[in-house]
Order: C-alpha cells, then structure tokens, then sequence
C-alpha cells in the first residue's frame, strides 16, 4: 500500500475490513421465529375479523343502521352465544347450563332476526338513567380491558356495559330485572358433555360459570344459504372447553346479572394480555358496586 | 425489479421462505452500512436487527414496503442511526480510534488495520450530509438514484454533497489524487 493512497484504495481497504458480524445466524433464527409468531398472530387475527363479519352480514340491523365497526362484534355474540339454546325451562335454583350427552352433537343455530339484541351506544350514566333499577357495576375489571361503551334496551330492560380489550375481545356484563317466574322461565344453555360448570360464591348468592364454546362444523356458509332468518336450523357441532369463551350468571335481589366475554370462537390460548380466567370474573362479580 | 416485487408480495404474506431470502440478501449489507456509522459489532448487529424486526411489524400493522424493499431497509436504518447517534452523543473519537485499534490487534494487516481507522475517522469530520453519501455511494455502492431514495434527497444534492464529501475526505487525509475519483 502507498504513503498516500487514492480515495479508492481508501474505499477497498474499509470495505474489506469491516469486522464480520458474529451472530448473523442467531439472528436470523431469531428473525424467523418472530416473522412465523407474527403470521400466526395475523392469521388469528384475519379468521376472527372474517368470523366476525361474515356472522354481521347476516343481521338485520346490518341493513338498518350500518352500525360502526365497534359493534360487530356484538352481533356476532348474540349470534355465538346467545342464539344457541335448548327450549327445557330452567328450574327456579341457578342452573342455566345443560350438558349434552356427548361433545359433538346438532346444536340449534339461527340466522338473521335473532340477533336484535343491538342498542345504540350509550355512555354509562345514560344508560342507567334510562333503567328504572339500581344499576351496578364491576370496581374490578381486568387491567388490560377499558369500558368502552354501555347502552340500554327498553324492551327486555336490559342494561349492557362493554369493555375492550384490543380489536376483538370484549367483556360484557348485564344487568337485568327478572321477577321470579321471569327467571324460573329463562332457557338453558347446551353446553358439551365435557363442558366444567362451576359454582361460584358471588355475595351472599352462588353464580354458574363455565368455559367453552360450540365449535359449528358443518359449511356455516351453505347452513346460512339454506337458513330462514329467525328459525333454528341443526349445526354439527364439537365443544371446545379450551376456548376463551366463558361465561358466568347470577341472579340477586330480582336482577338477573350475566359477565360474558366476547373473542371468536377459534381463540383457542391466544388471547395474550386479554385472555382472561375464571378468578377474574369471580373478581368482576364480587365487586359489583351501585352506581354513584 | 420484477425478482423484488415477486419477493416483496411474497415478504407481505409472510412467506418464510421468502423472508429468509431477505435476510441472507440484506442482512450483511445491512449491518456492513450501520458498521461505517457506528464502528462497533455488538451495535450494528442490534440495530440490523432492528431494521428486519421493524420489516415484520410494519409488514404485520399492514405498513412496510410496497415496491422497493431494499431502499425501504436502508432507509429504516440510516433512520435508526441517526437515532442511535442522538442517543450516543457521548461517544466521541478516542472511543472510536479504540474500537478500531482493537480490530487492528486481530488483522494481519495492521497497516490496513490503521488506514481505516484513519477513514473513519476523516469521515466522522465530515458533514452528515456528506458521511451518509459518501458511505452509501463509495462503501455500499449504491447508485446516485439510491443514494437520493435512501436519504430522502434529490439526485442533485447527491451529487453536490458527494464532490464536497471527496473533497473534503482528500483533504482530511491528504491522499494522492493519483488514480482518485472524479
């Protein structure tokens, strides 16, 4: 090499001597195993929104009122969840879960009308200045999960309270006035033979909670085609107990309460932060509190 | 270009495989273009790394490159340079001198060795402007086209800050011009 070499011997010598990176391979496994986390994540993410919006079609309020992204996922409860019931009249003790004789079995699914449950949102003090009873709610609430928004239906005096967690779960509690033949008259809920109902202590009263979800195996697409709107049809169905769907009712001084989450019925442990377990609707319900 | 764009559609869906090519493609220069900035192993492996970390986030939040994913990672990480320098003020040139020192104990050529830390350490005299051109036109042998896309600059400061920068660099080292650029 020269005393004094050119700008190009310069340029040669660094780029020849730049020290070789030592961990490129770890790197790129790290790089890897992040990129197939993050696929993963998306693919979920993409079933669910898809869920979601295929159940939201088949509303009625989708034509009514084109209801903001938020609130899709509310028809899609009431689709999942509240929509697949047996007709066996409950007995007068809490005892809202039925199991089937086995895992897989025809579940009554319907489409369309069923799912007029929608209110516009509301905040909290408006939707219980519109209920005529003492309304309530939860001082523990899951760190991860943020009230969003409550509403209030007049006609089955139903007051709701959403919380959010992310872009697809939320946690829903309701309150509602029912007289003891209203609550001797609410209809079961078929749950797989495998399902765990548990009693929890709430108060001074024991609530029903149990985990898990219908997993609906026939072409929902063709069952939707063929569906009158408003009208049970049979679904084949698998139980899922490691959904993270879970549910937890109760029924004290005359109101019937109800904490249900909302994700989809494929979250099956990927829920992260908003995953939520039973001692944290035990939490939610023990700390119920009148509304100041 | 149609090679890149078939990748790039490839990258946005998560293809493993496609991402690996990636990786094996950009990766080295990647950290071969943080390494004339920040002189060090362990900090151009990390910031790299950030550079393909932030690939798959924005790739995820539905972001990142739509056309030209090489320029787009350069891009990030001479933005992840310039924020890795605010955060490293203190470094000064007796650290770098030593850094480089140290790579010299483990080359044969220790005249080589010696050489470059010299560069180095005329290029950390320069402007920003002029260092980010002149290592990205002369080190990385990027195009004026690429240079101009990276550094969010028009073709002709290019090549305005790149005859500065020479001029500058000759100066800082007093080379020959004999066989010299330009």
């Amino acid at each position: 090499m020269n005393e004094k070499p050119a700008l190009q011997d310069v340029f040669e010598t660094i780029q020849t001597h730049v020290l070789p990176s030592l961990n490129q391979e770890a790197l790129r496994e790290t790089f890897l195993a992040e990129a197939q986390q993050l696929k993963m994540t998306a693919e979920n993410r993409r079933a669910n929104r898809q869920h979601f919006q295929w159940l939201f079609r088949r509303t009625t309020l989708y034509q009514e009122a084109k209801l903001k992204t938020l609130r899709l996922n509310w028809a899609a409860v009431a689709v999942m969840v509240l929509l697949i019931v047996g007709a066996v009249v409950a007995q007068q003790v809490l005892d809202l879960f039925r199991p089937t004789e086995t895992d897989q079995t025809a579940i009554p699914v319907m489409f369309g009308s069923g799912a007029r449950i929608i209110q516009p949102p509301q905040t909290l003090a408006e939707a219980a200045a519109q209920a005529n009873f003492p309304v309530k709610m939860p001082l523990t609430v899951p760190e991860a999960y943020s009230l969003t928004e409550a509403s209030y239906t007049a006609e089955t005096r139903k007051l709701t309270i959403q919380y959010q967690c992310g872009s697809f779960r939320q946690l829903i509690f309701q309150q509602q006035p029912l007289s003891a033949e209203e609550f001797a008259s609410l209809s079961k809920l078929d749950v797989g033979a495998s399902a765990v109902i548990e009693t929890i202590p709430i108060g001074q009263n024991m609530g029903q909670y149990a985990r898990g979800t219908w997993i609906v195996k026939d072409d929902i697409n063709a069952l939707a085609a063929t569906a009158i709107p408003g009208t049970p049809i049979p679904a084949h169905s698998v139980w899922e107990n490691n959904s993270e769907l879970q549910r937890l009712y109760w029924y004290d001084a005359g109101i019937f309460y109800a904490l249900f989450n909302i994700g989809s019925q494929l979250d099956l442990g990927t829920a992260g932060e908003c995953a939520l377990n039973q001692e944290d609707f035990a939490a939610a319900a023990n700390s119920l509190s009148p509304m100041p | 270009m149609t090679d890149e764009l078939e990748l790039l559609r490839e990258v946005r869906a998560f293809d493993l495989e496609a991402l690996s090519v990636v990786f094996d493609r950009y990766y080295d220069p990647i950290y071969r273009f943080i390494y004339h900035h920040v002189h060090h192993i362990q900090a151009a492996e990390d910031l790299a790394a950030k550079v393909f970390q932030r690939l798959l986030t924005q790739i995820a939040a539905g972001n990142g490159p739509e056309q030209h994913l090489k320029a787009w990672l350069f891009r990030v990480a001479y933005h992840l340079i310039v924020d890795d320098a605010r955060r490293q003020q203190h470094r000064n040139h007796d650290e770098l001198t030593e850094d480089t020192a140290i790579s010299a104990s483990v080359e044969t050529d220790a005249a080589a060795a010696l050489l470059v830390a010299q560069a180095y350490t005329a290029l950390e005299r320069l402007t920003a402007g002029q260092r980010d051109v002149i290592i990205l036109r002369y080190l990385m042998a990027m195009t004026p086209g690429e240079t101009a896309a990276i550094l969010n600059l028009s073709v002709g400061a290019v090549k305005a800050l790149q005859h500065r920068g020479l001029t500058a660099l000759r100066q800082e080292m007093q080379v020959a011009k004999e066989g010299d650029y330009e």
